[in-house]
């Protein structure tokens, strides 16, 4: 029963969230003035005109970008089961371990910033 | 047939969809933006067989960090899309996927046949020990009772890694 009464609030939450999106989009196709021209079908730059194709290659700076992120992201999986104990069982002592834990990463970040990892140059 | 085996069905049927087209849509970035909706299917799939941890984890560390790093991957690397020339190169080819689907198949029909109840059963009726919500707190005790100072060491493990980085892009830049 608990089951079905959960999956039928996703089920209406996600029924609202689609209703909404599609509203928005056929409001504005239905009621929004449309005069086409070349210039208008043109990808938006703004204001200035396109230079080049849209579809260009990343430059290999983000990969680093990248690569922390997924460091750091890898860092607040260890928070979704933490909170789930904290204030029941743990306590103080849950904010010691995990203060102690994001410390070290914070001093990672520290490391990275003053390295120049997040300049461009 | 339940509420819980119609959406297991459906999302089953939507992982097994969108993995067909990841391996068929010659536009990879398109390619891995499908592989992200077989990914958020099979977190789905995990959350109905009560594993709410697993699925929390496959759309935070799959769908977002992994799927980050290919598209980086892709959009770097500029990969244009691939010409329309068929996947399989010869008749070869065909026979044997042909032959190995079949197999499969057939496993999956005497496999589906002979444990129907156990491959589609919840692990333990709602509200058992270490099914759904308790999932969680369960593997959150083992991580921050009795594994605190295990759950440190990956703190260092990750700084490690964040050296490293830093360190090898550096290195590669300043070269």
């Amino acid at each position: 029963m608990a089951f079905t009464v959960t999956v039928m609030g996703l089920l209406i939450f996600a029924a609202a969230v689609a209703a909404n999106f599609a509203g928005m989009i056929l409001t504005s196709t239905i009621l929004g003035p449309k005069r086409r021209n070349s210039v208008k079908d043109q990808p938006f730059e703004c204001g200035s005109l396109p230079v080049g194709p849209t579809h260009t290659r990343f430059h290999i700076r983000f990969y680093l970008t990248a690569i922390l992120f997924l460091i750091f992201d890898i860092e607040v999986v260890f928070l979704y089961p933490f909170i789930t104990i904290l204030r029941p069982e743990l306590g103080v002592t849950g904010l010691w371990i995990m203060g102690a834990f994001l410390a070290v990463l914070v001093f990672g970040l520290a490391y990275e910033w003053r390295r120049g990892g997040m300049e461009w140059d | 047939m339940g509420l819980r085996e119609v959406l297991l069905a459906v999302f089953a049927f939507g992982a097994l969809a969108f993995a067909l087209a990841v391996v068929s849509t010659r536009n990879t970035v398109y390619a891995a933006l499908e592989f992200v909706a077989h990914l958020l299917c099979l977190a789905a799939l995990y959350c109905l067989l009560d594993a709410p941890l697993l699925g929390v984890l496959q759309v935070m560390v799959y769908a977002g960090a992994i799927m980050v790093l290919f598209l980086f991957a892709v959009m770097m690397l500029d990969i244009q899309e691939t010409g329309r020339e068929s996947a399989f190169q010869g008749p070869g080819q065909v026979a044997g996927a042909l032959l190995l689907a079949a197999l499969l198949f057939a496993l999956l029909v005497f496999g589906a046949d002979r444990f129907p109840a156990a491959a589609l059963a919840p692990a333990a009726a709602p509200g058992a020990p270490g099914v759904g919500a308790d999932n969680v707190v369960r593997v959150a005790r083992a991580l921050f009772e009795r594994g605190a100072l295990v759950f440190e060491a990956v703190g260092v493990l990750l700084l490690t890694a964040v050296v490293a980085v830093m360190v090898m892009a550096k290195r590669r830049l300043e070269n």
